[in-house]
């Protein structure tokens, strides 16, 4: 049955009113351009008394996620939003809400990482907590993320999942765009989404260390409890999206999202708000004649490597379009996308493309050089492992030595 | 799909008339997304805006590169802004200005309205909130909303009298239009927007036209990559007999584009943002500062 009210609001505004129909106890953060407004928001529905919960302002991220490392652990709900240099700040803790399974919920609201300094969005700065232990997930318009936002509480107080979720969208393009989302009533929210139940919490009754010393003894231990409970997330994120439809009338969710894909000759891949411009330059070209198709990888953390598998084997070229890039060696979800196909039986070709990293304008004129560029490795039948930065301004560079 | 820009100063409300301008598409039953463009904008610097308006949900997210309608808030942009960059062939522009349009820059062959939005704010609100005449003509001249969804936009942002007055300022725009006004056909310019260059363009990494240095590094003195003449509303003009040359306004001039030449304060207009901390720094009261004319 489909519910809720559709009406022009500002992304920003629409996380802040998913945020407090999830009814956190404890939001902790410290403000950072382009994650300001969800948080203002937020301050000031609590001090409305429109949302009974603690806002902590924080002297930094690093404490911001400290308090609520101490707030989760008594055994309620938590939130916090950072961005780019503030995400950073925080790495310390979100190791460590990840190994003592701790349930926060973050919004990772995209910006580059500083030097330079810069407010564009990419995914530099969300993509480095890969290897946190942490669930990421990735969404593409202010309806998915305000969606998203309202699974992450239940994915990550799971019992069988307790880990730390980010919800990464797009700085500015997603958190800044007035645009119609579909919001719901707060009791439909409380239906789809019960209270937490923590299993583990500080009490004077039972009292508990979080984060105690094991050196080698257990050490690999934990880290393989995450690492299945970050694997076991592969199906919650898939049951909580069908609930959510179940609860509100719509799908949004799921591993992946295809777009297109069963003839394609060409698949595109990629992750956040750029995945809306793909949709059109598809449907663009589809009318023109190429067999053009889209991936969407919703859930970076657990990586999706079978439903990718499945989704692109078939196809003779995939272009995966990144926004963050391990400096040495590719581009971080091309690394990914091309270790997930060793597997396959058959494997297409797969171009690493840097495409909007730093913010760099990706319009339906570069997605079409972009699909050209993909069709003419198609001809040739061989791509090279080097990754190609797409609109790069050679032109601006001093003179250096270039290696491939 | 309707591709919109909106051109405006910090602190002037061109994300405001974005957003209103999608809720009042939404309202007509169209959808729409606005959405700033993304920096650390300043009060007074030019500022732009994004609107796309369609009969389906709007999917692309990059920004407005080939406008159908350029709205222009204040009139002294065209002369430092290339404003109609990129304007679609038959694209419309309106700014608020009581000028031909003619006396301005304009770097293509463009169709332009020239709204007296500021002299309506005044009336209505005696203060120049420009947006809501702004919105009302731009709805009389191409039809994409009506009047009423736009004043119910103001209305339901500006519960009470101030949206009222909103609302009359909205009509008052669209009723010029209604009444008659037409566009002027502008030529494209002989003259490119800009000004006085005082500083030299040396050969320093950052400076502009000059290669990038290997690390995220820039020399010293690449506030020259940033000529903030563009920010200026109002410049300040000195008093030549009053002006004694003693040089205080020329230490506290945060840009250093204000220099004793000759014993006498000199202003680089290409830097100055005419942030007015001169005129209080002139023991001789030698500086004031004039309202910026297009």
């Amino acid at each position: 049955m489909a519910k809720g009210k559709l009406s022009v609001m500002e992304g920003s505004m629409a996380i802040a009113q998913a945020v407090k129909a999830c009814r956190p106890a404890v939001i902790s953060a410290y403000p950072i351009t382009p994650q300001t407004h969800i948080i203002e928001f937020l301050a000031q529905m609590v001090a409305n008394g429109e949302l009974d919960a603690e806002y902590i302002r924080a002297d930094s991220e690093f404490s911001a996620a400290s308090i609520l490392a101490g707030a989760s652990a008594t055994g309620v709900r938590t939130y916090t939003a950072s961005s780019s240099q503030g995400l950073l700040l925080m790495t310390e803790m979100i190791y460590h809400l990840a190994r003592t399974r701790l349930p926060v919920v973050f919004t990772g609201t995209n910006r580059q990482i500083t030097a330079p300094i810069g407010l564009q969005p990419d995914h530099q700065d969300t993509m480095s907590f890969r290897d946190a232990g942490m669930i990421e997930l990735y969404v593409e318009d202010v309806q998915e993320a305000y969606d998203t936002h309202l699974q992450a509480f239940k994915i990550a107080e799971d019992h069988d999942i307790l880990l730390p979720v980010m919800v990464c969208m797009d700085g500015f393009v997603l958190t800044h765009v007035f645009e119609p989302v579909k919001t719901f009533e707060q009791a439909d929210v409380d239906a789809f989404l019960p209270p937490y139940e923590p299993i583990h919490f500080l009490s004077l009754d039972k009292p508990m260390v979080f984060g105690s010393g094991t050196d080698d003894v257990n050490t690999m231990e934990f880290h393989y409890m995450n690492h299945q409970a970050v694997l076991r997330a592969r199906d919650k994120i898939e049951t909580v999206a069908r609930e959510f439809e179940t609860s509100f009338g719509h799908y949004r969710g799921g591993l992946i999202d295809t777009y297109a894909t069963e003839d394609a000759e060409v698949i595109l891949v990629a992750m956040g708000s750029i995945i809306g411009t793909l949709r059109e330059a598809v449907d663009v070209l589809r009318a023109e004649g190429v067999k053009v198709g889209l991936v969407k990888v919703r859930s970076f953390r657990p990586f999706p490597a079978e439903a990718l598998r499945q989704a692109i084997s078939h196809a003779g070229a995939v272009a995966v379009l990144d926004r963050a890039l391990s400096f040495g060696y590719q581009g971080v979800l091309a690394t990914d996308v091309k270790t997930a196909l060793y597997d396959a039986p058959v494997r297409p070709l797969v171009l690493g493309l840097m495409a909007g990293f730093g913010g760099r304008e990706v319009n339906l004129d570069t997605v079409r050089q972009i699909v050209k560029r993909t069709q003419r490795a198609l001809d040739e039948g061989r791509v090279s492992n080097e990754t190609e930065f797409i609109d790069l301004k050679t032109e601006t560079m001093p003179k250096f030595r270039v290696v491939t | 799909m309707k591709e919109i820009r909106l051109h405006g100063r910090g602190g002037q409300g061109s994300v405001l008339a974005a957003e209103l301008m999608v809720v009042a598409a939404f309202e007509d039953g169209k959808y729409g997304q606005a959405f700033p463009a993304f920096g650390g904008e300043r009060r007074g610097a030019p500022v732009q805006a994004f609107v796309r308006l369609d009969a389906h949900p709007v999917r692309v997210r990059y920004r407005v590169n080939q406008p159908d309608y350029v709205i222009i808030l204040d009139h002294t942009l065209p002369n430092m802004v290339d404003v109609v960059a990129g304007l679609k062939p038959g694209g419309l522009v309106l700014i608020d200005s009581e000028k031909s349009p003619e006396s301005l820059l304009w770097s293509v062959d463009a169709s332009v309205y020239a709204i007296p939005a500021t002299r309506i704010a005044l009336e209505v609100f005696g203060q120049p909130f420009v947006n809501p005449a702004m919105l009302g003509a731009w709805a009389a001249a191409t039809n994409e909303v009506s009047i009423e969804a736009i004043k119910h936009a103001f209305q339901h942002r500006f519960p009470g009298s101030l949206g009222e007055k909103n609302g009359r300022a909205a009509q008052m725009g669209y009723d010029f239009i209604r009444a008659g006004a037409m566009p002027v056909l502008v030529k494209k310019s002989e003259q490119t927007p800009g000004g006085t260059i005082r500083w030299e363009r040396e050969e320093i990494a950052g400076a502009p036209g000059q290669k990038l240095h290997f690390a995220s590094v820039v020399a010293a003195r690449t506030s020259l990559a940033y000529p903030t003449g563009s920010w200026r509303y109002s410049r300040p003009v000195i008093d030549i007999p009053a002006c004694n040359g003693c040089g205080v306004c020329e230490i506290f001039c945060p840009d250093s584009c204000l220099v004793i030449v000759d014993k006498l304060a000199i202003v680089d207009f290409e830097f100055c943002k005419g942030c007015g901390i001169c005129v209080q720094t002139c023991a001789r009261h030698a500086i004031q500062m004039a309202t910026e004319e297009a």
